[in-house]
């Protein structure tokens, strides 16, 4: 191997201590080491006199003496301090200072290509509209990292597509909609190459041209989410991206006025980049140049299926982006057509709520959990409410009056063929599943909400319309609306309340979860009719608070059984067990139901000193009921 | 930039509004606590726990409400009983108003004739011996004692496990649990079950006995010796493959973090009687508790526990008499109201306290919950 016999080298405050180290060398070569600012400022008188210099600076530096080794026709070898983990990466070199020193005094150079934008070089990139978040350069000011923060959020949630008109060298044009172009001479360097690899060599003679073209936030975010995949697993373009490789560029934009490099400088558009090929002679690894081999291929890579074309730019133009991506139109009209289908009352549904009602209403006096669950399927409501929610979106009033007007004679239908039943029947009892749905809590509204997203979520898409039959049963609108109905037939307006409040829980809570998932999906860009929206969500908060006094009944309830049924008591030295601990509410007084497991017999005294010693471990007064159970 | 101070001064006076910090009228006059701890000895194994957990107590609350402050006299009673009357005559010539007595049962036997002449109100936290109070003393126990911890072990053996055949071991130069042995051993005959054998396991002889004693029969074994003759117990057990269940008596596991923390793992599966549980429920004030204890080893340490429940009822009783007259303080030591303590509420009863008592079973050294008795 070959060396340079004399050489500079170029260093700053940080690299000082590499001067002995190189200027002590074994391989012959005289260094004449100076620091970067004196070499800028007499670049003039010792221009001529070099031919190799050896560079060790800062990651900002660089591009800048990129520019001026280009102008003085030098070459370069790269020595990274161990510090400058990114430029170690960046060029593959060693940790090992000594073996970067060999490299870089190597007599064996290659040239890499740099790009010129108008006259001016760029070693990085130049960006033509905003990336936040991902490439701030341009955007933000550098006047604090908070403000800076915030200011990025902000462009975050107002992105805009404008127009972009790109001609290759070949004179192919790509006229397209992207919230920013960004020229790239080398990606290895910038975060976009976290999203794709995009196959670029930095001697491959081309320029690198990324469109970024979100047609929503979400999809922004997701595109964001892509910088913590691996790019080289990668195998296809990332939505809302578009590149094309190409010798050089033109670019226009109808509304952007400049293009912005890293270094904060700019150039007026329209610009044209060129490739400035072997630009620079550089000394690097041999993995260096193993992924960076010369490139003399010609052809121009065009990849732009992932954006809008020509006339869908003029849609997306100037606008900001929506938080969701818009149906298509075709779903859309699939969609409402069948909705407006649901929302119509006809013979079949009217027979058909009868039927689940005295269905259900059955299974209910027969305590049978499968009878019930046989008619939340052959329950026909979820359609009608779900059309409601597509009329409150889209503001159509028709459909929300039709679906209303189907969904009140659902309800009243179902109330009075279930109370009939009730008072033909000839007995009255109260079963374990009436009574489970007296006493809504705010799980029932869980329950609501994601049982509306999962119906307009299935209603969406043809292929998954079957799993609407899950969905019945876990929201089950029929069964609350059939006790509600006997409760009416028994004359008990508890029963009849409770059980209507679950059925208005699940019925508001599944038109809310299915406004704002039919938004999600693109059905609408903006809730329209806002009002009536607003109205669903006061019912929901005005439901909440009774829902919330059930819940933390359900709350006090575990935490007092749980509290004992570990417990043991030594009471006048018997030692008794609690088995089960169950609390009962009778209006507001707690009744604690235990069963109790002893050995001796217990008289009234034990009793009321193990009253005493359970009630100071709540703070409420407790009525106590006992069984007990004796070990033989 | 005006919005922005404005943010910031709301955030701060939220979070001092959320924050448990009580700003205290500080009085200037101080209040005397004896404390009697064993810092060297044989018996140093518990005083590093429970003077740390005293330490965290008071670092929680220092001040009374009235703003005087409580300090602490602190003398070293070298594990001796000597050592523990000579300790105590320091601290009554100091003229403190309470002592706390972080010792074991035998050394507070020893000074029980000093409390009771001076009549100076004495919170015992660590010794569980059933001999400590008398009706007219001074002497308050905070921990659960011997006989409760007889007739829960007894019991909990009977009608839990179902077990009839119980061998018992102690250790003869131990008053505790000697006594403790005693009294469960007639506890559990006294409801109908059989102690196959009654081994002191104190020196080679017993242990020897031990190893050659047959356990065919035997359900379980009580065992109320400390963590060293317990390992050598268990060593014997598994060497014999021996499937017989270990129940054993309070501070088990505090005391083998100490001494034998090599040997920890031989205590898996072994049943214990404690005053906590690891897995319970922890509360802001026991976490704010368990940090401020610092040494990560005692966070869960029993005695720690008790000297924080100790320091509860002793703030309690000054509170009730601001004058700190002697009658008064041992007045509400020895009957008070429910004291919300570190691991449950407890009250004193007739200067004993009425409170949880755990059956655990030690897993991986931490104590797992199997029931609670009250």
């Amino acid at each position: 191997m070959n060396y340079f016999p004399n050489a500079y080298f170029i260093y700053d405050e940080n690299s000082k201590e590499l001067i002995e180290k190189i200027e002590s060398n074994k391989f012959d070569t005289k260094i004449t080491s100076i620091l970067i600012d004196d070499f800028i400022d007499d670049i003039l008188n010792i221009g001529d006199e070099i031919e190799h210099v050896v560079i060790s600076l800062s990651k900002d530096k660089i591009p800048e003496f990129l520019a001026i080794a280009y102008r003085l026709n030098l070459s370069i070898g790269i020595v990274p301090m161990p510090s400058q983990k990114e430029q170690i990466k960046s060029l593959h070199a060693s940790s090992d200072i000594d073996e970067n020193i060999e490299i870089a005094l190597r007599d064996d150079c290659k040239g890499i290509d740099l790009v010129k934008v108008n006259d001016k070089l760029i070693y990085s990139q130049g960006i033509v509209g905003t990336v936040p978040l991902i490439s701030d350069k341009g955007i933000a000011n550098k006047r604090s990292f908070f403000r800076d923060f915030v200011y990025s959020i902000r462009k975050f949630f107002s992105i805009e597509l404008q127009k972009f008109e790109i001609e290759t060298d070949n004179g192919q044009v790509v006229t397209t909609a992207g919230s920013a172009v960004m020229v790239l001479n080398h990606t290895g360097n910038s975060l976009i190459s976290k999203i794709f690899n995009f196959n670029q060599s930095i001697r491959d003679g081309k320029i690198t041209i990324v469109i970024v073209s979100p047609f929503s936030i979400f999809e922004y975010a997701k595109l964001m989410t892509s910088l913590f995949k691996v790019s080289s697993e990668r195998q296809t373009i990332p939505e809302s991206i578009g590149y094309l490789q190409s010798k050089s560029f033109t670019i226009k934009a109808g509304k952007l006025k400049r293009m912005v490099f890293e270094n904060g400088e700019s150039e007026p558009l329209p610009v044209v980049c060129t490739i400035v090929p072997d630009a620079v002679k550089l000394n690097a690894s041999d993995r260096f140049w193993e992924l960076n081999a010369k490139q003399t291929n010609p052809k121009e890579t065009i990849k732009t299926t992932n954006l809008p074309d020509k006339n869908e730019a003029l849609n997306y133009m100037s606008h900001k982006i929506p938080l969701f991506k818009s149906a298509s139109e075709e779903r859309f009209k699939e969609l409402f057509q069948i909705l407006r289908l649901d929302a119509k009352t006809d013979t079949i549904y009217i027979i058909l709520m009868i039927l689940s009602t005295l269905l259900a209403a059955f299974g209910l006096f027969s305590n049978s959990t499968a009878v019930i669950i046989g008619a939340m399927l052959v329950a026909p409501l979820m359609a009608p409410i779900v059309s409601v929610a597509m009329g409150l979106l889209r503001a159509e009033n028709r459909l929300i009056s039709d679906s209303l007007i189907k969904v009140g004679i659902g309800v009243v239908v179902a109330l009075l063929s279930s109370s009939i039943l009730t008072l033909l029947l000839p007995h009255s009892s109260i079963t374990d599943e009436m009574l489970s749905r007296v006493n809504p809590t705010l799980l029932d509204l869980g329950i609501a909400i994601f049982s509306g997203m999962a119906a307009a979520y299935s209603k969406s898409f043809k292929e998954i319309a079957q799993n609407l039959a899950g969905v019945a049963i876990a929201v089950a609108l029929v069964p609350p609306l059939a006790v509600s109905g006997i409760g009416l037939g028994y004359g008990d307006f508890g029963i009849f309340f409770g059980a209507f409040l679950l059925f208005f829980t699940n019925l508001v809570g599944i038109i809310l979860a299915a406004v704002l998932t039919f938004q999600i999906l693109g059905f609408s860009n903006v809730v329209k009719s806002k009002k009536s929206v607003a109205f669903v969500f006061a019912l929901i908060l005005a439901i909440s608070y009774p829902l919330y006094v059930s819940y933390d009944k359900i709350i006090q309830e575990y935490n007092i059984s749980n509290k004992l049924t570990q417990q043991r008591f030594i009471v006048n030295h018997k030692y008794i067990i609690v088995d089960e601990a169950k609390v009962l509410f009778h209006g507001d007084t707690k009744v604690l139901e235990l069963k109790l497991i002893v050995r001796e017999s217990l008289t009234r005294t034990d009793l009321e000193e193990l009253k005493r010693s359970i009630q100071t471990l709540f703070n409420r007064k407790l009525f106590i009921r006992t069984q007990v159970e004796y070990i033989l | 930039m005006i919005k922005n101070i404005i943010l910031v001064f709301s955030l701060i006076l939220l979070l001092s509004a959320c924050s448990d910090k009580q700003e205290h009228h500080v009085s200037g006059k101080s209040i005397k606590v004896g404390v009697l701890v064993p810092m060297t000895g044989e018996n140093k194994r518990f005083s590093q726990q429970s003077v740390l957990g005293l330490q965290a107590a008071q670092k929680m609350k220092k001040y009374l409400n009235n703003g005087d402050e409580i300090v602490f006299e602190i003398r070293d009673t070298k594990s001796t009983q000597e050592g523990t009357q000579k300790a105590f005559k320091e601290l009554q010539a100091k003229d403190v108003k309470v002592i706390m007595a972080l010792l074991g049962s035998d050394n507070v036997l020893a000074i029980k004739e000093q409390v009771s002449k001076s009549e100076i109100p004495t919170i015992v936290t660590i010794a569980t011996s059933s001999f400590l109070t008398s009706a007219d003393g001074f002497i308050s126990q905070v921990c659960m004692n011997n006989s409760t911890q007889s007739i829960v072990a007894s019991h909990y053996i009977r009608d839990e496990k179902f077990y009839q055949n119980v061998g018992v071991v102690y250790d003869k130069n131990s008053h505790y649990s000697t006594s403790l042995a005693k009294e469960f051993r007639d506890d559990f005959i006294k409801i109908g079950g059989k102690i196959i054998f009654f081994l002191d396991v104190s020196d080679t002889k017993g242990i020897q006995e031990f190893n050659n004693i047959s356990h065919s029969g035997i359900e379980m074994i009580f065992n109320t010796t400390n963590s060293i003759l317990t390992m050598k117990l268990l060593k014997i057990l598994k060497k014999k493959k021996s499937k017989i269940e270990l129940l054993g008596s309070d501070g088990l596991l505090s005391n083998a973090i100490h001494d034998s923390k090599n040997d920890l793992h031989l205590l898996n599966g072994v049943y214990v009687l404690d005053h906590y549980a690891h897995d319970v429920h922890k509360g802001r004030k026991q976490k704010k508790f368990q940090n401020s204890i610092g040494d990560e080893k005692y966070k869960h340490s029993s005695y720690a526990f008790l000297s924080y429940d100790g320091y509860q009822l002793l703030t309690y009783a000054f509170e009730k008499c601001p004058q700190y007259s002697k009658e008064c303080i041992n007045k509400h030591i020895k009957n008070s109201d429910v004291i919300k303590g570190i691991s449950g509420n407890f009250s004193m009863q007739n200067y004993q306290s009425k409170r949880n008592i755990y059956v655990d079973k030690i897993e991986k050294a931490s104590l797992k919950k199997e029931v609670v008795i009250y």
